[in-house]
């Protein structure tokens, strides 16, 4: 009795010690040699091998051999009956037993002769019984092992794939060249969806711009006829760039794309897509940037073309001012010196506004200075002017203008205006009197009918005034003009001005209550001209 | 078909260092436990995988260096990746590689790490 109990505690032993070396089982050729490792020590087999398939259709897979062996054995794995331990006439094996398991694999065991050379009894096929059981149980547990690795794997994946996402947009949004990005889009896409190769085609029309590989440049053909492939594409700047992904990979070899590899492949294209957009609108504001820059060193030198203090005139006050709008505009006015001791007025207005009209002030600018250095005659030097400005400018831009030479000594004030707002003399008594003697403005007609001047004298306490539209044209809010709600010659009269700067400062300040907070729309220019009084 | 992998190996006394370039996926993936298996049967167990010219590892080429790493730890070895792109580094990291390998920023500092 005691003997069998002692026995039955070994067994239990054995059994329990078998299970713990199954259990470590690194893979399936691991189980099958640990398997037979256990059946030589409690059989007390001296050979033995194990093969597998795990499908019912499958071929045997030899896992393990205990002697290396070329011998066919297929036979005998195939015709063996499920679970029945059955004697087989070979000479290496002696029993044979094929255990299927619930996952619809197969175990096929084949052993050979004991040691003791006695023939396998009841007890080693029940001890054999055992043992598959257990092998049973340790390849679920491998299974499950395997499982559950290959769910880790799969979740790991799946981070990994969004993490990527996420890194990759702020990556490409990073980069400054395009080509960089398109090339990173592309590796980072073909990684993630385990395609083996890629390619980035850009196109504009039917013709064919870029095409970018990755790992390495391949022929391209039946695209739409490869059935291992994804693609996507977006529209940029009339160009289509369409990504194609190929042949995903698996340990099994080359499968199909699925529905996730697709998600991840339209994200990554609406990401390069934004990528392209954001790089294209920060060019276009480091464009406009360089551009404002541009406008901005223009309207700097035009203001520095309006002189900041006007020449002195004995027995004159005069004073001008020039209030631009937030734009380059086209106003300009000047006092120049004559050396025979007259001056030049000059009061001008380009039509439009910016930099081609501050390029048509900078003209004028430079022909006046260039004209008045020598001898010359108002009429003609205007209509020099004119030709100048014809040629400088576009067909719808011209300058209207006035000028006006003062002889200081004989207080005659010669007078040409080029189509310009009328000039207007203040006498002493109230009188007011318009300049309007000329002819069309400048850069209009190159050949224009010939400039007319007049002359008028000035006497003390009389005035003269120059303006653009600027003062005339001031908007209030409800959309009414300057000119609307008072005349330039009620202007005038009304003011009681003590010098010119006196008026200047009275007339900015009349316009700012008229237009209370109601943006300029245009450059104030004037010029006030005082014969003193004796 | 052009191939993009490739791959060089050398023995620093009993430390393999496999240098590879290109693209990791399922056929550079094979060639490094190719590589790896050959060492490994003969007693190789310190190995250093230097990635400096693959900028690109899918998770088929992972699973292959996974094995690797299996196989080491079984055997009481070890693996450290060297030259790691960030990209690639941050791959690893989330795969899980580097609970069971090591990293380091160079060949040289990898063999100093298994000679001290």
């Amino acid at each position: 009795m005691n003997n069998i109990i002692e026995q039955l505690r070994l067994q239990s032993e054995a059994f329990q010690e078998s299970f713990k070396l199954l259990s470590k089982a690194k893979n399936l050729e691991d189980l099958a040699h640990h398997f037979f490792q256990i059946l030589r020590d409690n059989l007390q087999v001296e050979n033995g091998l194990i093969a597998f398939k795990n499908k019912e259709n499958s071929e045997w897979q030899q896992l393990f051999s205990g002697e290396k062996t070329n011998a066919d054995y297929q036979h005998f794995l195939d015709s063996t009956d499920e679970f029945n331990i059955i004697p087989i006439n070979d000479s290496v094996f002696n029993i044979a037993v094929k255990y299927p398991f619930a996952d619809h694999s197969t175990f096929a065991i084949l052993l050979g002769r004991k040691r003791d050379r006695t023939t396998f009894d009841e007890f080693d096929k029940i001890m054999l019984q055992f043992f598959l059981q257990q092998l049973n149980s340790a390849y679920q547990f491998y299974m499950a092992r395997q499982k559950e690795k290959q769910l880790i794997f799969a979740l790991n994946h799946r981070v990994l794939q969004l993490n990527s996402l996420i890194d990759t947009s702020i990556e490409i949004s990073r980069l400054q060249e395009t080509s960089q990005l398109l090339h990173l889009a592309l590796q980072r896409v073909l990684a993630l969806t385990n395609a083996s190769k890629g390619m980035l085609r850009i196109k504009m029309g039917k013709k064919v711009l870029e095409k970018i590989y990755f790992p390495f440049p391949f022929k391209s053909k039946n695209l739409e006829q490869d059935k291992y492939k994804i693609s996507a594409s977006f529209r940029f700047l009339n160009k289509v760039y369409r990504f194609y992904l190929f042949e995903k990979e698996s340990r099994e070899g080359i499968v199909k794309f699925d529905g996730t590899d697709q998600l991840l492949l339209d994200a990554f294209t609406r990401q390069v897509h934004v990528a392209l957009e954001n790089d294209y609108l920060y060019e276009q504001s480091l464009e406009k940037e360089r551009i404002d820059h541009e406008i901005s060193i223009a309207g700097t030198i035009q203001k520095n073309l309006i002189p900041k203090a006007l020449a002195q005139i004995e027995g004159y006050d005069q004073y001008g001012i020039n209030i631009p709008t937030k734009f380059i505009g086209g106003d300009y006015y000047d006092c120049i010196p004559l050396p025979d001791g007259r001056f030049v007025f000059i009061m001008a207005d380009v039509s439009g506004k910016g930099i081609a009209a501050s390029l048509l002030v900078s003209t004028l600018h430079a022909s006046a200075h260039a004209f008045l250095s020598g001898p010359f005659e108002l009429e003609s030097l205007v209509a020099k002017l004119n030709e100048v400005i014809f040629d400088a400018a576009t067909i719808d831009k011209y300058i209207t203008a006035v000028f006006s030479v003062l002889d200081p000594k004989k207080n005659e004030l010669l007078t040409v205006n080029a189509g310009h707002n009328p000039t207007y003399i203040l006498r002493r008594n109230k009188g007011v009197e318009q300049l309007t003697t000329g002819g069309i403005p400048l850069g209009m007609m190159r050949q224009s009918f010939p400039y007319k001047s007049s002359t008028c004298v000035l006497h003390p306490g009389d005035s003269v005034f120059y303006y653009t539209d600027g003062v005339t044209e001031a908007m209030n809010e409800g959309g009414e003009q300057y000119e609307d709600f008072k005349s330039i010659q009620e202007l005038l009269v009304s003011q009681q001005s003590s010098t010119a700067k006196n008026f200047i400062d009275n007339l900015v300040a009349d316009l700012n209550d008229f237009t209370g907070d109601t943006p300029q729309s245009d450059d104030i220019t004037a010029l006030y001209v005082m014969k003193n009084k004796i | 078909m052009e191939a993009d992998f490739k791959l060089t190996s050398e023995l620093h006394a009993d430390v393999l260092v496999i240098n590879t370039s290109g693209y990791v996926n399922n056929e550079g993936g094979e060639k490094i436990a190719e590589e790896f298996d050959k060492h490994f049967e003969n007693g190789v167990k310190k190995v250093i995988i230097n990635l400096e010219k693959s900028k690109v590892v899918n998770s088929i080429g992972i699973s292959f260096l996974i094995e690797i790493i299996d196989k080491l730890t079984e055997e009481d070895g070890k693996l450290i990746f060297t030259n790691l792109e960030s990209a690639i580094d941050k791959m690893l990291t989330i795969m899980g590689l580097f609970n069971y390998a090591g990293k380091e920023a160079t060949v040289e500092s990898a063999l100093k790490t298994f000679n001290t």
